[in-house]
């Protein structure tokens, strides 16, 4: 079970390109494709979802190319979009029921399935409301149930937890890293804290090209001995800001706690800190686009 | 002045979505098919036994007369989005949290609507003048122009007023209103001729219709005073000709045609005042029970659920559209339908089998299959309505499987509404007839599916299907009566017509469809 993106480029007009030759092997666990907003997530996805083109280069699932022989994954691909909407009156099993018949999923196991992921992601209680008085978080939790209801080989999650509470955020990040045994997971994130959570490798995409594919301990690894934390008083935080890659700022009662990431010691008062996953991201982020620019 | 900048903004944004959408595009270039319609005579004025000299003042008064009569009504249904656009694209949301009054966010939705419909005026304008240059009788552009100057562009400040006014009502912003609208311009056309009351003459018609008239009658005694606007009327042989010198626009003119413009005003500033605001989204489809119930309860703490273990299952996959989509596709359909609506539909299917069988077929079909107009516009739009394409298209063949389905839970609705006629022409052994009627039923959908999936709006199948309905079936006009509602027109041949076109718009339909799958 692989999927192989190969070369892949998605060109919108002349001049905007959603991917430039994007490469990656994708083996069964959770990749977390992290990206500024813009830098070519979504388009990734679509195209990996099958209802979006690679002007260039070739995605194959177990070695058949998905864009000339689509229905192959389609048959084992739960898909969660960024954008999506609901039929309003229907309710949720209704609903379900509708995408497992697009799907093409037999009726009893179909039947079973849905009632399991209405337990699952919480909204047993509700399987005769209408998804018209749903809120944003159900609404998601719907979207989450019907990417899994063919108990999918692939799936694709495009900010999953946005609309979520803290504890559906939580919840849902437990059932990624659970499901991720035998099958493929891509999360697509712009929050670093939900692919740290779960992710087994991570991707960064930056203006629609891929700059790292790591474990997140190699990309932790090479930011160590790179962040710092000094207190600075607020007056010169815009100065720090302008001079230094920060990562974070905590209030305290003598000024300001800074979060650098940094070759060399910022100041005489910094002192050297274990990296976060969201340091080595942005040192990450920022090296790209100092590289774009140049 | 900040207000009329900020009525410009509004206006301006508004115009720049509006054209740049790839909706406008087609509208140009249907403008552009009726501009070569009315060239080549396919539309035209007619005036029986009497052919007015193309001159300029007739070529102009005659072109601006077949753009009021077809703009007029198809303007309508192009231009009633513009607040429905900012309610879907969330834009209102943002707009209504901002100090724009609602009757300046109206205005600039007015303007823009105008500007729209302006545009296409002018092109047909333009194609008037490019017409004329060929004909070679004389090119005086002031006689060609004016007639859509003061009459066309009135008439179309007043559509672009009624259709934000259709857009403001709850009741009129959907498929109701769209056809609604479509008997309201029949009688708005109808009932200055009929009343001779000058002030509801919005569109102009018999202020043009009485000079034209008089004027013939001066030059040609025995006219007959036919006056018809539209296609396939040939003028008779004995027809004799007639230089019009053209419409005076003079101080009394003009102000009649002041009236459209101020009810135009009229309906905006109405329809700000019945406007939500954007109420309506914030508070998404909830209905005032519903919301209060939700109010009332608090939602459960969550369960636990061990190990969080999803079944491993070997999904079993169907190749085609199975029964079980089906009946989600007209469950899709049917859900959300008020009480009244299954009361009619019981009412009208049991006056079909009680009353007399010819009346039945002739008269009370006619309503059975115009009752579930607002169920098969959704038809292919659907997806695109309610974002549920990335998903449905991202299922296995769904091109094979819920497409299909789609068209076939149209066709039931069809056929279960129709059901008692056909019962009795089968009890008849009226094989031809009813063969005739489920031709109709397979028509239908498929007609609704080709136009929502490749339109992306219910509103195009509510426009032209009512349309059709009321040129076809409702005249009892065997060509294009696809409910043959009367035996001349299964002698006529029409249903094989209908069925051959049904296919042809089915498969229309899938490759809108397909495009939609593989076009992003």
């Amino acid at each position: 079970m692989n999927l192989l993106i190969e070369h892949v480029s998605k060109r919108y007009t002349k001049e905007v390109w959603g991917l430039r030759d994007f490469s990656l092997p994708l083996a069964p666990g959770v990749i977390g494709l992290l990206g500024p907003n813009g830098a070519g997530k979504t388009t990734l996805m679509r195209i990996l979802a099958t209802i979006s083109k690679p002007t260039e280069g070739n995605v194959t699932w177990d070695g058949t190319d998905i864009v000339r022989s689509p229905d192959g994954l389609r048959e084992v691909l739960g898909y969660l979009p960024q954008d999506f909407g609901v039929y309003p009156n229907l309710t949720p099993v209704e609903f379900l029921g509708y995408i497992a018949a697009a799907k093409g999923l037999d009726a009893p196991a179909a039947r079973r399935r849905i009632d399991e992921l209405l337990l699952l992601v919480n909204l047993d209680g509700e399987r005769r409301q209408r998804l018209g008085g749903f809120s944003g978080g159900m609404r998601q939790r719907v979207g989450i149930a019907q990417a899994l209801l063919n108990d999918p080989r692939l799936l694709i999650v495009d900010e999953p937890t946005a609309g979520l509470d803290p504890e559906e955020r939580v919840r849902f990040r437990n059932l990624l890293s659970d499901l991720s045994g035998e099958r493929v997971v891509i999360l697509s994130t712009h929050i670093v804290s939900d692919v740290e959570a779960v992710a087994t490798d991570i991707a960064v995409i930056v203006r629609g090209r891929l700059v790292a594919h790591e474990q997140p301990e190699a990309l932790l690894a090479a930011v160590r001995g790179l962040v710092w934390e000094w207190v600075v008083p607020s007056s010169d935080l815009v100065s720090v800001r302008s001079r230094f890659l920060v990562s974070g700022t905590l209030r305290r009662s003598e000024g300001v706690l800074c979060r650098v990431i940094s070759a060399e010691s910022p100041d005489p008062g910094a002192r050297s800190t274990d990296p976060s996953l969201e340091d080595a991201y942005l040192h990450l982020v920022s090296g790209a686009r100092k590289v774009g620019t140049t | 002045m900040k207000p009329l900048r900020t009525l410009a903004a509004l206006m301006k944004a508004d115009i720049f979505e509006r054209t740049r959408r790839y909706s406008f595009l087609v509208t140009i270039a249907a403008t552009l098919y009726l501009g070569y319609l009315v060239n080549d005579g396919t539309i035209s004025v007619h005036m029986g036994n009497c052919q007015p000299v193309p001159n300029s003042a007739w070529t102009g008064m005659a072109v601006a007369l077949c753009t009021m009569t077809f703009v007029g009504l198809v303007g309508f249904y192009v231009v009633k989005n513009a607040i429905e656009r900012d309610r879907e694209t969330g834009v209102g949301q943002i707009l209504a949290g901002t100090p724009v009054s609602t009757t300046l966010y109206m205005m600039g939705k007015l303007l823009s609507n105008f500007a729209v419909l302006a545009t296409v005026t002018g092109i047909l304008a333009v194609a008037a003048v490019l017409m004329q240059m060929f004909k070679g009788e004389g090119l005086d552009i002031p006689a060609i122009v004016s007639p859509f100057f003061f009459l066309a562009l009135p008439g179309m400040f007043f559509v672009g007023g009624t259709a934000l006014f259709f857009e403001s009502v709850k009741l009129l912003r959907g498929g109701f209103g769209n056809i609604l609208f479509f008997f309201a311009y029949s009688a708005l056309i109808v009932v200055p001729m009929e009343t001779g009351i000058m002030s509801t003459d919005v569109f102009g018609l018999k202020l043009a219709m009485d000079k034209i008239q008089a004027d013939v009658r001066v030059v040609v005694p025995d006219y007959n005073g036919s006056f018809s606007i539209g296609t396939g009327v040939k003028e008779t042989p004995e027809s004799k000709t007639m230089v019009w010198s053209g419409l005076q626009w003079t101080a009394e003119n003009i102000g009649y045609r002041a009236f459209p413009i101020a009810y135009g005003f009229v309906l905006s500033l109405v329809a700000a005042g019945l406007f939500d605001r954007f109420a309506s989204n914030a508070a998404g489809r909830r209905t005032g029970r519903f919301r209060k119930f939700l109010e009332r309860i608090t939602w459960p703490p969550l369960q636990k659920i061990p190990g969080w273990i999803l079944v491993p299952f070997e999904a079993l996959f169907q190749r085609f559209a199975s029964g079980r989509i089906l009946v989600a596709e007209l469950r899709l359909m049917l859900q959300g339908l008020p009480f009244l609506w299954y009361a009619v539909a019981l009412g009208l299917w049991i006056a079909s089998v009680a009353v007399d069988p010819t009346f039945a077929r002739a008269d009370i079909f006619l309503f059975l299959w115009i009752w579930p107009v607002l169920l098969w516009s959704g038809m292919g739009t659907r997806e695109k309505r309610f974002r549920t394409g990335s998903i449905l298209f991202s299922a296995p063949r769904p091109l094979a499987r819920q497409l299909p389905a789609t068209w076939g839970a149209g066709f039931l609705v069809a056929i279960l509404l129709a059901s008692g006629i056909l019962l009795r022409l089968a009890l008849d052994g009226e094989t031809a007839a009813f063969l005739s009627i489920i031709a109709g039923a397979v028509f239908i959908p498929s007609l609704a599916l080709a136009l929502g999936v490749w339109s992306g709006t219910s509103k195009t199948f509510e426009a032209i299907y009512v349309a059709f309905w009321y040129i076809g079936p409702a005249h009892h006009t065997p060509s294009i009566d696809f409910m043959a509602t009367t035996d001349k027109v299964v002698a006529a041949g029409t249903p094989a017509a209908f069925a051959i076109a049904a296919v042809v718009l089915f498969i229309l339909a899938l490759g809108g469809r397909w495009r939609q799958i593989t076009a992003a």
